[in-house]
């Protein structure tokens, strides 16, 4: 016990019990909207928490499913070179030009050249 | 209902608990009222500042960065308000405290308890006569219950000084108010 210590008791608020519990419901009264916004508040991010579980896991299985096919789809498909190639053949392109088309390269001016005396001969 | 901490108070009063608040309310409400009348030296203001202080402090949870000290961040509040209010209220406090207390004495407890309500005004008297530092320390200390370490932080000032205010204040209550104020051991 701090033998220096003062009696203040007869300043302590809460002796008066009825002003006190006064004071104490004024300030839970005033509290109250602030209290109901952030409950409000706390339940709208309640909601959105509930349905962020479901969205995410049917995103994660449409992403599963993507990948999946994608990845069946790249086995198989065929060589884009045999595609050109066929392409190419099916529409009688003329052999110097069939050349760079599977090449796959811009003509030069000597293809360019070829492929028209090729044609002229032709004709 | 077992005893829960502040952090968690105050947690829950941010999810808009209402029952949590109330419980930092009551368990912090007497030393947010010691603070401000050792500020302002009236009830009835240390009664509106404690109750803007609280919903100030509720408004402004998220900026209580440590809420296991809840008490030291409110009571600053409690603070910054009551020397707000003393100086909005400079006019006012011209009242010599004597007459003011008088009145308020009068109104509140006119015929109960007579000799400790003229107790409670002697104490008010002596207390006006000290800095509003040392009544600080001396409410929280003596009437609350707090060590030096707490009293040093909430007032940024060394434990050492508080002891000295401490120390001068319960010699100016004695010399003013005598045998009256020793605690019966």
């Amino acid at each position: 016990m701090d033998r220096e210590r003062l009696d203040l008791s007869a300043l302590d608020p809460t002796r008066d019990t009825a002003r006190w519990e006064r004071l104490i419901g004024r300030i839970n009264a005033r509290a109250s909207a602030e209290l109901a916004r952030r409950a409000a508040a706390q339940g709208a991010f309640a909601m959105v928490a509930l349905w962020a579980r479901p969205a995410l896991a049917a995103a994660a299985a449409l992403a599963a499913i993507s990948a999946g096919t994608l990845i069946a789809l790249e086995r198989t498909a065929a060589p884009a070179a045999a595609i050109a190639h066929s392409v190419v053949e099916a529409l009688e392109v003329p052999s110097p030009a069939a050349a760079w088309i599977d090449e796959d390269r811009a003509p030069t001016v000597d293809d360019l050249i070829l492929i028209l005396a090729a044609d002229g001969g032709e004709r | 209902m077992p005893e829960t901490d502040d952090a968690r108070l105050v947690e829950r009063a941010r999810c808009g608990d209402a029952e949590a608040f109330d419980r930092l309310v009551r368990r912090h409400l007497r030393a947010a009222y010691l603070v401000a009348l050792a500020v302002v030296g009236e009830p009835a203001d240390a009664d509106d500042i404690c109750q803007d202080a609280f919903i100030t402090a509720l408004e402004r949870l998220e900026d209580c960065r440590h809420p296991d000290r809840f008490s030291a961040w409110l009571l600053r509040i409690v603070r910054n308000r009551a020397h707000s209010h003393r100086r909005y209220e400079g006019v006012r406090q011209a009242v010599p405290l004597e007459e003011a207390n008088a009145h308020a004495g009068a109104a509140a407890d006119p015929h109960r308890d007579a000799s400790r309500s003229e107790l409670r005004e002697r104490l008010r008297a002596g207390l006006e006569t000290l800095t509003e530092i040392q009544r600080q320390v001396l409410l929280l200390h003596d009437l609350e219950g707090w060590r030096h370490r707490e009293i040093g932080d909430l007032l940024d000032l060394p434990e050492g000084t508080v002891r000295s205010h401490l120390f001068q204040a319960r010699r100016r209550m004695r010399e003013r108010l005598g045998y009256a104020l020793c605690e019966e051991l």
